[in-house]
């Protein structure tokens, strides 16, 4: 592919804006409530968008996208599913999160839990979630900046982990909400672009799009159903995941944090569902035009039928259908754009972690002073950044699903088990907590390796140990379960020593 | 922004936010959007045949498809309900 001017240029135009709010917001990231949480100055709307943006991953977008192309029905199934954790967030969590936290997932769990063990084990999971989540990001990103710009991977991968380093760095929580920002509208315009470029070749007709898709696509009138997720327990536990998953995301709690209160927060989750929502409906035109317009399109398509350069590309080849180089480029500066800040989300979520979890929580248990609790976040920031570009290239021909799907179900088998109970069970003791998180965090990761995404096509073995793709249907219940049978057991030793209520 | 914007230190307990956690509404909110959602994966187990019936004879517009558009505009409604009547309750 010959490198697109367009791209370059909008993607140099995002850098030079980004990096222009990461100079003016580096005044504003001295102290720790402004590093973490913007000193809570977002208002609803701003951190609504910014919710939004960290949502709407580039992996969320190829990954939806591509599944419409490949099944047409099983995309919206897909992107429902992932839409279904905001009433847990929003209805029952928000508040309690509020009241209870005030700038990480660990500080929710350790309000009335002060035992270090637990901070540890939050500190570990929030870092492994994260660190999976953010590989399958740079993996994707990588590719896409290779075969874009004509960069070596890794190179591409340095480029972005350099840019999301200045934003965390220097910018904090203030930057991050604003690339955010500033991205989520790129994308949710672009999105506009595409669903009105498609509606506009098929003479504005949703009948016409689908028709013409069933028409192309293989499978024919099938992809108006769903087709690729057949057993229940199968289809229950991918919804699990996803729903549950979404609530156990260490990144997403902190956005709690950065408004001024907790009506703002309900109206930032509000408007973010809203927003989610209205993009994953224009996501349904857009996913069945890829299919109308590109199956067997031979400017986008191989002679073995697959789309050239890999069934990520879907979203780009429209853009390209519709509106030639320019909106090409524009749809991949977007892409990168987005990669770059959720990324910068992720390492902000685990330096705060490493730093305020970790460093003043458990190891200085409060006597450090805030510029070291800053450096040592900082440093923090590098050594993710650095430790996930070398994992991204080690990991560069892996799937994408794959490494989403297991930081999700890894989130939905640990952080929010362990998050839930502390919530809504006083009875909840530390140990139950560490024990069951730790085993859910564990059995989620080793169903995944027995399971048919890597016990097979990797190891080679004939047929899986584990049947399902995610383990969430087994890992959830056994995590709950651990969790209140060892705080069952630990209650009474416990009981001698906490207060009864706090 | 007017508020008073350092809340953040330590809980929320001042600015409205509920010790008590999830009431009946919480739940009743939280049960309508997922049983929307449920209903149709159960529909995606059991019943994918159903799914892939056109909502309106000789239409492409399948059970399927409407019902995600509306599992994703049940969503967004019951959301929008709960966040105005809450936020206007602590007013």
């Amino acid at each position: 592919m010959p490198i697109n001017i367009t791209a370059v240029v909008m993607f140099f135009i995002f850098v030079a804006i980004t990096l222009g709010i990461t100079y003016w917001a580096s005044s504003r990231s001295q102290s720790r409530s402004q590093f973490y949480a913007a000193s809570g100055g977002l208002t609803g709307w701003q951190n609504g968008i910014a919710f939004t943006g960290e949502f709407l991953s580039a992996a969320t977008i190829l990954g939806i996208t591509a599944l419409y192309y490949a099944g047409g029905f099983d995309g919206l199934i897909y992107a429902i599913g992932a839409l279904m954790g905001w009433p847990v967030i929003l209805f029952l969590l928000s508040d309690k999160l509020r009241a209870m936290g005030k700038f990480t997932l660990t500080d929710v769990l350790s309000y009335r839990l002060k035992e270090p063990s637990l901070r540890v084990f939050a500190t570990v999971a929030t870092v492994v979630v994260l660190l999976l989540y953010m590989v399958a990001q740079l993996v994707g990103a990588g590719a896409l900046v290779e075969l874009l710009f004509g960069i070596d991977f890794f190179y591409a991968v340095c480029v972005i982990g350099v840019l999301m380093m200045i934003y965390v760095i220097f910018g904090g929580m203030v930057a991050t909400s604003w690339v955010q920002i500033i991205k989520c509208c790129f994308l949710l315009v672009l999105g506009c672009i595409l669903a009105f470029g498609v509606l506009a070749k098929f003479d504005f007709s949703i009948g016409k799009v689908l028709a013409t898709a069933v028409e192309k696509h293989p499978l024919g009138i099938k992809i108006l159903g769903p087709i690729s997720l057949s057993s229940p327990a199968a289809a229950i536990s991918a919804f699990l995941t996803q729903a549950v998953g979404l609530a156990g995301l260490p990144h997403l709690i902190m956005r709690f944090f950065t408004v001024p209160s907790v009506a703002e927060a309900r109206r930032s989750a509000n408007f973010a569902t809203a927003l989610i929502g209205l993009f994953y409906i224009l996501m349904i035109v857009i996913g069945f035009g890829a299919v109308a317009i590109l199956t067997g399109n031979p400017d986008y398509v191989g002679p073995t039928g697959a789309l050239r350069n890999g069934v990520n590309m879907a979203p780009l080849y429209l853009a390209h259908s519709i509106g030639g180089d320019l909106l090409l480029g524009i749809c991949a500066a977007a892409l990168f754009a987005t990669i770059l800040a959720v990324v910068a989300g992720l390492t902000l979520a685990v330096a705060a972690a490493v730093s305020h979890d970790l460093y003043a929580g458990v190891i200085k248990k409060g006597t450090q002073t805030e510029a070291q609790e800053m450096r040592v976040s900082r440093f923090a920031a590098v050594t993710f950044s650095v430790v996930s570009i070398l994992l991204s290239v080690a990991f560069r021909h892996e799937n994408i699903t794959f490494l989403v799907v297991t930081a999700l179900s890894i989130a939905a088998s640990s952080t929010f088990p362990v998050l839930f109970l502390t919530v809504f069970w006083r009875g909840t003791t530390a140990a139950g907590a560490v024990i069951g998180g730790s085993v859910g965090l564990v059995g989620a990761l080793a169903a995944i390796i027995l399971g048919p995404t890597v016990w097979v096509p990797v190891f080679g073995n004939a047929a899986p140990i584990f049947p399902y793709q995610y383990p969430t249907v087994v890992t959830l219940p056994l995590s709950l379960v651990l969790i209140v049978v060892v705080s069952l057991l630990s209650q009474k030793s416990a009981a001698a020593v906490a207060p009864a209520r706090p | 922004m007017l508020h008073d914007a350092v809340e953040v230190q330590g809980g929320d307990l001042k600015s409205g936010a509920n010790q008590k956690g999830p009431d009946a509404v919480s739940w009743i909110c939280t049960a309508v959007t997922l049983a929307g959602y449920l209903a149709l994966m159960l529909g995606v187990a059991y019943a994918p045949g159903m799914l892939s019936q056109p909502l309106i004879e000789g239409s492409l517009l399948t059970v399927g498809i409407a019902g995600g558009v509306f599992a994703i505009l049940l969503l967004i409604v019951v959301s929008a309900v709960y966040t105005h009547w809450r936020n206007a309750g602590e007013r």
